[in-house]
C-alpha cells in the first residue's frame, strides 16, 4: 500500500513539475505604443501621437491571473508655420508647436484565458497607477512648459501569438484616463487627460 | 511559416520604431522668417460697429528695455494706413461721438541663453568643467504694442483697452525689421474682421 502511495505521489509530482517546466510564468514585453487623444486632450493635439514604446513585465499564477507592471511614453506633436489661432476674445498668428508627452507608471492586474500550447493566448487587464504628464507650447521665440503627476487606471485588451516556448508577437489596446491634477497650459483646473493605445510588440515568456 | 513571418515583423517593427522616433520632436527653429507672433485681443461687449473716427497719437512710446526709435514712423504709417482702410476717418479730438484713441508703443530686449553651462547638466562629465560642447547664443527681440481705447468711456481719468495687439519677433539685421513691423501690424487688423 505504502509502496503504491508513494509511486503515486511521485507520478502527480513528476506531473506537476512537467506541466510547470511547459507552462510560462514570466511575460516581459516590448512593445512599439501609438497614441490617440480623447476629450480635452485631443482639443490641444488631434492628431494620433505616431512615437511611442512600452514595456510591460508581468507573473501569471496557475490560475492564469496576471500581477506586473506598465511603463510606456507616448509623444504627440503639432505643429504649423504662420498660422493663425483663435483664442478666447481674440487671435494668435504665428509658428508654433505643440507638445505632449505621457509616461505612464502602473500596476497591472490581469487574467490570461488560455496559456499553455495555446496558439492565441487571449488576455485582459487593468491598470492602476501613475502619469506623469509634460505639456509644451513654443509659440515664437517662447517656451511655456507645465508638468504634473495624476493618478489614473484603464482597461487593456490584448493577445499573445506564441511563435516559439519562449517568445511571442503581443498586440493590445489600452484606454487609458488621468485624473485632474495641478492646472493645464491655459491655466485651467480641469486638467484630466484621457487616451488610447494601440500597441505591438515582442513578449517573452519563462 | 509562423518563423518566417515572425522573422518579417521583427525587421517591421525595428524600421516603425526607428522612424517613428526619428520624427518625434520636431523644431521648426527660430530665425528671423518664423519668430514673429501677432496677438490681438478685443474687449468682447464694445460695439466696434459704432466707430467711425480715430485720433492717432503721433509718438511712438518707448516702454523700457532697450530704447529705439528707428521704427517710430513704420509703425506710424502702418496704423494709419490700416485705420483707413477700415473706412474710419483720422481726426485730432479724442473724444465725440464714434470717436477712438489709437497708441503704440515699442520695447527691445536681448536675451542670452547657454546650453550646458551648468555642472549636474551633464553630471556624469563634470571632470570636463566647462563642458567641451556648451554653446551659448545671444538674440533680441523686439515688440511692438498697439492699444486702442475710447476716452468716451473713461472714468476717473483711466479708459479702458477696447482692442489690443502685440507683435514681438526676433529684431537683428537682416531681417528687414521695419517690413516685418508693417506686416505684422497689417496682420493684426487681418485677424480682427469684427473692427470693421
Amino acid at each position: 500500500m505504502s509502496k503504491i502511495l508513494k509511486i503515486m505521489m511521485i507520478v502527480v509530482l513528476a506531473g506537476l513539475a512537467s506541466d510547470k517546466a511547459m507552462s510560462q510564468s514570466y511575460y516581459t514585453s516590448f512593445e512599439y505604443s501609438a497614441a490617440f487623444n480623447m476629450g480635452k486632450a485631443s482639443e490641444y493635439i488631434s492628431e494620433p501621437g505616431w512615437a511611442g514604446f512600452s514595456i510591460a513585465i508581468k507573473k501569471a499564477t496557475r490560475k492564469n491571473v496576471t500581477y506586473g507592471l506598465v511603463l510606456g511614453w507616448n509623444v504627440f506633436n503639432k505643429e504649423a508655420t504662420n498660422a493663425t489661432t483663435q483664442i478666447n476674445n481674440g487671435a494668435v498668428y504665428g509658428s508654433y508647436a505643440k507638445y505632449y508627452n505621457y509616461y505612464p507608471i502602473l500596476a497591472s492586474v490581469g487574467y490570461m484565458f488560455k496559456r499553455n500550447r495555446a496558439k492565441v493566448i487571449p488576455y485582459v487587464q487593468a491598470n492602476l497607477g501613475a502619469y506623469y504628464i509634460y505639456q509644451k507650447l513654443k509659440l515664437g521665440v517662447y517656451d511655456i512648459n507645465n508638468d504634473n503627476w495624476h493618478f489614473g487606471f484603464g482597461p487593456e485588451i490584448g493577445l499573445i501569438f506564441p511563435v516559439s516556448r519562449e517568445v511571442g508577437i503581443v498586440v493590445n489596446g489600452k484606454y487609458n484616463y488621468a485624473l485632474s491634477s495641478g492646472q493645464n497650459l491655459r491655466g485651467e483646473d480641469d486638467n484630466s487627460y484621457s487616451f488610447i493605445n494601440a500597441n505591438i510588440g515582442f513578449v517573452y515568456m519563462k | 511559416m509562423r518563423k518566417v513571418v515572425f522573422k518579417w515583423f521583427s525587421i517591421s517593427f525595428c524600421i516603425i520604431a526607428a522612424l517613428s522616433f526619428s520624427s518625434c520632436y520636431y523644431d521648426y527653429g527660430v530665425d528671423t522668417s518664423n519668430s514673429d507672433i501677432v496677438v490681438t485681443l478685443r474687449n468682447p461687449d464694445y460695439n466696434f460697429q459704432g466707430v467711425t473716427k480715430y485720433r492717432l497719437v503721433d509718438s511712438v512710446v518707448q516702454i523700457g528695455g532697450e530704447l529705439t526709435h528707428a521704427y517710430d514712423n513704420t509703425i506710424i504709417s502702418s496704423l494709419r494706413s490700416n485705420l483707413n482702410a477700415l473706412g474710419w476717418l483720422e481726426v485730432q479730438d479724442s473724444v465725440g461721438a464714434g470717436i477712438v484713441s489709437v497708441a503704440a508703443g515699442i520695447t527691445k530686449s536681448t536675451y542670452t541663453v547657454s546650453y550646458g553651462s551648468d555642472w549636474w547638466y551633464y553630471w556624469g562629465y563634470y571632470w570636463y568643467y566647462p563642458p567641451y560642447y556648451s554653446y551659448t547664443y545671444t538674440y533680441t527681440t523686439g515688440t511692438v504694442v498697439t492699444l486702442l481705447t475710447d476716452l468716451n468711456q473713461a472714468n476717473g481719468g483711466k479708459a479702458p483697452v477696447q482692442w489690443s495687439a502685440t507683435m514681438n519677433g526676433i529684431a537683428e539685421a537682416g531681417g528687414s525689421v521695419s517690413a516685418r513691423i508693417s506686416s505684422g501690424i497689417s496682420q493684426a487688423f487681418t485677424q480682427s474682421p469684427y473692427l470693421k
